[in-house]
């Protein structure tokens, strides 16, 4: 559960990446003003529409017949005023509890930014709510081609935001809570977030696109093509040390399955191919970490062993040698016993002797 | 030897880069007592070997806990940064297999989340706790022969049966009068706090956030499934406990099956009623100068039941879902009126005014075939559009969907704990698990 100052980051990374955002919270918790404090902090307009209290006329554009007999699809206030202030955030309340063609109404503004002939700056960010299909009155869960269009936050109010909010008020306490700059979104940010996550998916491709297919299980974010592309537009502005914040809108946006892989895979992006160590073009990294060591160990060791010849089985105590001893030890255990018949013995094995026997592992 | 290794100064990969350079600085920061003696490296060298000798799937965790000499503490503990505080004294009196027990011990109480899950309960207990989570663990570690040092807590010793999950023996330890309890495993596990715990923003030690933790409890996750499937280097026996852990980790999270139906039905009445809500084909009777309005129009909602009553259900599962399924028509607005309901055993016959199931006549047996019955209610006058099947799931199923109809099967929990087959994709499955 996203704390309010991870869900901010989330919100303005978002909004800048141009890509709509779906709040999911109980009723009462304060999804509203926290949007409307929002907008106040970034000093921008703030414009709420309330899906349940509409008409898709409200959001498509009321068809208005001309002298000429032509229909002219007339904006409402709302999006004039926002075309007026330049852009700002649009909070489109009550998604989930709204009528089908409501919904489908405000889904074209949310993905296309145009209210009947009115098309809405640039600049607007959209941010939709709405209540878990099992609390809100009358609400439905959200069809998965809807639920794929939107990166998804929980938020829950935090005792600490609302005690300073009480006190300090709200708009203050918020500004109090949201402590992480944003990056600039610049193209070398860009390119890194493009790297993380195109080179994620050509060694995952079972995870470019999943949609899922049971019913009951597709109201939530899932992996596609399109939520690949959001990721990828709002990691540029999520700063690498703001970790909650990326799994909030990593895992918001292609689930948490392939959410966490994706960000497992990103933890260990800097290790090189097992295959390329063993044959010698990369070497292997000094300033490693434990860990990373382990994993690009064993891979070299099980590679040797596929390739079951002499040489390669050679190729492998060399890389094993260099590691420190500690971490190294388990993959010479493995490499000692596929040992090919015609392999001699190699003098590293007495760099582990002690440390083997000492562990009581060396009988085998 | 790498010094940097044993003192456990493995500096965070800000970026990946560098954290070489940062691990020597923060390894010639350190004061002498943290500083680890080559024969305390070497006996920790070789722990975490015998360690990952016996479970290699935890891997993961093993190398990812930061090693911190803590002289004066008797034993070794951890905290919820995932630092493992190592007594020296402790450290020489054990032997190399003991210290490895005591590695997976204290990696176990991290993986296993028992400082967030302390948290959760209702009562604070952090002695008692530190037992229970200490209970969840052993028991594995003593069936698969790993040696403990100093009497270690099974379940059998607190009087409670193996394989059980922490807060189970939990809530059996603080019915008990007087538990006398050994020196705790600090906050990591759950427990009390060591006076010598670091700060969360130590530099020579830093603590694990709690991204790189989760990231770690699903990778061993991974690794034990995979592990299980033998695809792996070496497959071979995983410990209940830790399969029953990693299945947990993986599974989605289980939802109710009273929210699973509501949330079924309801989303199938709502594809009804969006079928044709608000409509331009008459105009509204807003009548507003030059501007035309839609009309609102919205289908009747129904409901099509089909009752296997030759299902041998567990006794008050039927009540209990007919009750259900009753309550979420009428909040719907679903009138006794628009809804059929029809029994199938041998022939399907409808029932016009079904209060409660104990109205319905049981045949028992199992394995009546349903699609006539489906066929029924489909073809029905009414046109129901949600069809909710009780059954005990045993039966065929029709090979392909009924266009514009939502097929929901409750199946029921039987006498004789059979399970039936999955039915088909398309069939929206809710199983009640025989204490649901």
């Amino acid at each position: 559960m996203p704390t309010t100052s991870t869900l901010l980051t989330v919100l303005r990374a978002a909004g800048r990446a141009d890509v709509p955002v779906l709040l999911w919270g109980s009723p009462g918790t304060g999804k509203s003003a926290l949007i409307g404090t929002l907008g106040r902090l970034d000093g921008v307009h703030t414009a709420t529409v309330i899906g349940s209290l509409r008409e898709p006329s409200d959001l498509a554009g009321l068809p208005v017949v001309q002298d000429d007999g032509s229909v002219v699809l007339a904006p409402p206030r709302w999006a004039r005023d926002l075309a007026e202030a330049g852009g700002g955030y649009l909070f489109l309340d009550e998604l989930s509890t709204a009528p089908p063609a409501v919904q489908a109404a405000m889904l074209r503004v949310a993905m296309e930014k145009v209210v009947g002939d009115l098309a809405l700056p640039p600049a607007t960010r959209i941010v939709a709510a709405a209540n878990p299909a099992d609390l809100a009155a009358g609400g439905w869960e959200l069809e998965p081609p809807t639920a794929n269009r939107f990166l998804h936050l929980t938020h829950q109010p935090d005792l600490d935001t609302f005690a300073d909010g009480l006190t300090i008020g709200f708009d203050r306490a918020t500004d109090h809570r949201d402590d992480t700059r944003l990056r600039p979104g610049t193209d070398a940010d860009r390119a890194r977030a493009t790297a993380q996550v195109l080179g994620f998916l050509r060694a995952r491709p079972h995870r470019f696109d999943a949609c899922p297919t049971e019913p009951g299980r597709g109201g939530g974010a899932w992996p596609s093509p399109r939520t690949w592309h959001h990721l990828q537009r709002v990691l540029a502005f999520l700063p690498h040390d703001a970790e909650e914040a990326r799994r909030a809108a990593t895992v918001g946006l292609v689930g948490e399955a392939a959410g966490l892989e994706f960000l497992t895979w990103v933890r260990h992006s800097d290790l090189p191919e097992p295959a390329l160590v063993l044959d010698g073009v990369i070497a292997l990294d000094p300033g490693l970490r434990d860990d990373q060591r382990f994993a690009v160990l064993s891979g070299v060791t099980s590679v040797a062993v596929a390739r079951g010849t002499a040489e390669a089985w050679a190729a492998a105590w060399e890389v094993v040698r260099m590691a420190p001893v500690d971490v190294a030890a388990v993959a010479a255990r493995h490499l000692f016993a596929a040992r090919p018949a015609d392999a001699p013995v190699p003098e590293a094995i007495l760099d582990f002797e002690p440390v083997l026997s000492r562990a009581g592992l060396l009988a085998s | 030897m790498t010094a940097e290794v044993a003192s456990g100064g493995r500096a965070r990969s800000g970026d990946g880069q560098g954290n070489g350079a940062a691990a020597a600085t923060a390894t010639r920061l350190l004061p002498d007592h943290r500083r680890f003696t080559t024969e305390e490296q070497e006996t920790l060298s070789a722990a975490r070997l015998l360690a990952l000798d016996w479970m290699p799937y935890l891997a993961s965790a093993l190398f990812e806990v930061v090693l911190v000499r803590s002289p004066g503490l008797d034993t070794f503990a951890v905290d919820d940064r995932w630092r493992l505080y190592v007594g020296p004294e402790a450290l020489t009196r054990w032997s190399v297999q003991e210290v490895a027990g005591v590695l997976l011990h204290e990696v176990g109480h991290l993986l296993r989340d028992h400082h967030a899950r302390h948290a959760e309960q209702e009562v604070a207990n952090g002695l008692l706790w530190n037992l229970a989570g200490d209970a969840e663990i052993n028991d594995d570690l003593v069936a698969a022969g790993i040696p403990l040092p100093e009497g270690p807590v099974t379940p059998a010793n607190l009087g409670a049966p193996d394989g059980q999950l922490a807060e189970r023996y939990f809530a059996h330890l603080l019915d008990l009068d007087e538990v006398a309890g050994g020196p705790g495993c600090g906050s990591g596990a759950g427990g009390e706090g060591l006076p010598d715990e670091l700060p969360d923003d130590d530099r020579a030690h830093p603590g694990r956030s709690d991204l790189d933790q989760d990231l770690v409890r699903r990778a061993v996750a991974e690794a034990i499934a995979e592990h299980q499937t033998g695809s792996g280097v070496e497959a071979g026996a995983i410990p209940g406990g830790w399969r029953r852990w990693a299945t947990r980790r993986l599974a989605p999270p289980a939802v109710p099956w009273r929210q699973r139906l509501r949330r079924g039905v309801r989303r199938s009445l709502a594809v009804t009623a969006g079928r044709l809500d608000t409509s331009y084909q008459r105009p509204g009777r807003r009548r507003l100068p030059r501007i035309v309005t839609p009309a609102m129009v919205q289908p009747k909602l129904r409901v099509g039941v089909v009752l296997d009553t030759s299902s041998s259900m567990l006794p008050g599962q039927l009540e209990a879902a007919l009750a259900e399924l009753d309550g979420i028509c009428r909040h719907a607005g679903v009138g006794r009126d628009d809804r059929v309901v029809v029994t199938a055993d041998v022939e399907v016959h409808e029932v016009p005014h079904l209060r409660s199931a104990a109205e319905l006549a049981l045949v028992g047996g199992g394995g009546t075939d349903l699609r006539p019955a489906l066929r029924y209610v489909a073809g029905h006058r009414l046109r129901p559009r949600t069809l909710v099947v009780l059954t005990d799931g045993f039966t065929p199923w029709p090979s392909a969907p009924t266009p514009g109809c939502t097929v929901i099967a409750v199946l029921l929990a039987r006498h004789d704990d059979l399970v039936p087959d999955d039915p088909p994709p398309w069939i929206d499955t809710i199983r009640i698990s025989p204490h649901g």
